[in-house]
């Protein structure tokens, strides 16, 4: 198969991932910080040491500002709904995902925040309108920092300096930058992560950093193994947000990811990410009948192309795919507001083609190879 | 008798953090079950051999570690006491 779905996650995973779950299954096994045993012990490592790992990816020494998650989703529902209070105004992209819009919608609808988004003109952000909103009419900002849809990197860094000029905080929503655009944790309020997509780490792992000036209501509370005396959810990070037994095979397989991807070097993922993704999309503007809908210009692209075309539905398009024995997603991508700005929506969305690191130039030949065929 | 104390943490972060520190700086500690005579607050604890209270405070100064609680371990006839420290 040639996999070209790695915004939904990263197949395959990084080298030594599939080994790091399998021996902690295998040979370690305990539960972590309940108790003090041996392997409980080599437990309670694992998650410190990948805390650590996540901290050094992040460019921060506070490791206990980052929680693990099962999901960025989980990760952003925390922080959405840990953050906000009743009257609330939240300006978002019009490029989210539903990670962000359902639980803001969620609180729209319950009367409790209003909310709102900022402009986006053929990938140029309107900055007066952005300044206008973030000085009268805005009290917490969330954003992604690359759209799940097309790839197109938002100006996330300046937008969060801009949001902060104003005194508003920032979420930021990295699922699609982590692991392959530069993010530094300083210039963020909270940023959300998956493991399971840039980190090549398996699903089930994700997680969020917190700012030392933010104390989070916890959305879910419970046993952390600390302050077991009271009753009350404890405030230390990371355990005030991590209740319950947390996913070790899979954050013992993020801590093997990680080291690959600090060894490897985000720069160089990036860089040949960005070469099968612009190799994919110039071919794609020559085959007659097919529309990009991807910005082209390698600045502004986070690796994921969609397209449509004159002669198939996205349907079709995937159907050929699959008996072609090629992964893709088409459809709407769970980000309708991404298709509305992009015009996509009405007709049912785009197929999406998503390269990763470990794709090669070959199978980009023979997408395109497959696609020429169809258009002949 | 060599001297002894115990530290203890709020949280197995911070514990694992002052067991990283604690590593690298070549100290004699061990990981152990916090006594439950002194603390039920974390799991883990670190029983520090060789080091005054002021050494140990001063070392966790310097190396931003966080901790709840040390404690001087006194024996006696009867087996041990912890001595909480200011």
């Amino acid at each position: 198969m040639i996999y070209l779905d790695n915004a939904a996650t990263s197949f395959p995973k990084a080298p030594g991932v599939v080994d790091a779950v399998c021996r902690f299954l295998n040979e370690i096994g305990a539960n972590a910080g309940r108790s003090s045993y041996s392997t409980a012990r080599d437990s309670a490592r694992i998650i410190y040491q990948t805390r650590s790992l996540m901290a050094k990816l992040l460019h921060t020494d506070s490791s206990e500002r980052i929680c693990f998650t099962m999901n960025t989703t989980q990760a952003l529902n925390i922080a959405i709904k840990g953050l906000v209070k009743p009257g609330y105004k939240v300006l978002t992209s019009p490029y989210e995902h539903n990670s962000v819009m359902r639980p803001l919608r969620q609180l729209e609808s319950k009367g409790l925040i209003s909310l709102n988004s900022f402009l986006i003109n053929q990938y140029e952000t309107d900055w007066q309108y952005l300044e206008t909103q973030l000085d009268q009419n805005t009290d917490l900002l969330v954003l992604n920092a690359a759209s799940n849809v097309n790839g197109f990197i938002l100006p996330y860094q300046k937008i969060a300096q801009i949001a902060h000029n104003y005194n508003v905080p920032v979420i930021l929503d990295a699922a699609q930058a982590i692991g392959s655009l530069p993010i530094n944790a300083a210039d963020y309020d909270i940023i959300c992560f998956p493991g399971h997509k840039g980190l090549l780490a398996p699903m089930g792992t994700g997680g969020l950093y917190v700012s030392q000036a933010l104390e989070l209501e916890p959305l879910i509370t419970g046993g952390t193994g600390s302050r077991s005396s009271s009753e009350y959810q404890p405030f230390e990070m990371p355990d005030r947000l991590e209740s319950g037994t947390p996913n070790l095979p899979g954050i013992a397989g993020l801590r093997a990811s990680l080291k690959f991807i600090l060894n490897a070097g985000i720069d160089n993922i990036a860089a040949q990410k960005r070469k099968l993704t612009m190799q994919l999309m110039q071919q794609l503007t020559e085959i007659e009948g097919i529309t990009l809908h991807s910005p082209i210009q390698p600045e502004l692209q986070a690796g994921v192309v969609s397209f449509t075309s004159a002669r198939y539905s996205v349907s079709e398009l995937a159907w050929e795919f699959d008996k072609a024995d090629i992964a893709c997603r088409m459809g709407l991508h769970c980000a309708p507001c991404a298709h509305k700005q992009l015009g996509t929506f009405s007709r049912g969305g785009t197929l999406r083609l998503s390269p990763g690191y470990f794709n090669t130039s070959v199978e980009i030949d023979q997408v395109i190879e497959l696609l020429r065929e169809l258009h002949k | 008798m060599i001297l002894q104390a115990v530290l203890t943490f709020h949280s197995t972060h911070s514990a694992m953090a002052a067991e990283d520190t604690f590593k690298q700086l070549k100290l004699d500690f061990e990981l152990i079950p916090t006594p439950r005579q002194i603390s039920a607050e974390c799991g883990f604890a670190l029983l520090l051999r060789g080091l005054e209270i002021a050494e140990i405070s001063l070392i966790c100064q310097q190396n931003q570690i966080k901790y709840d609680s040390i404690y001087k371990i006194k024996f006696t006839d009867g087996g041990k006491e912890y001595e909480k420290s200011d």
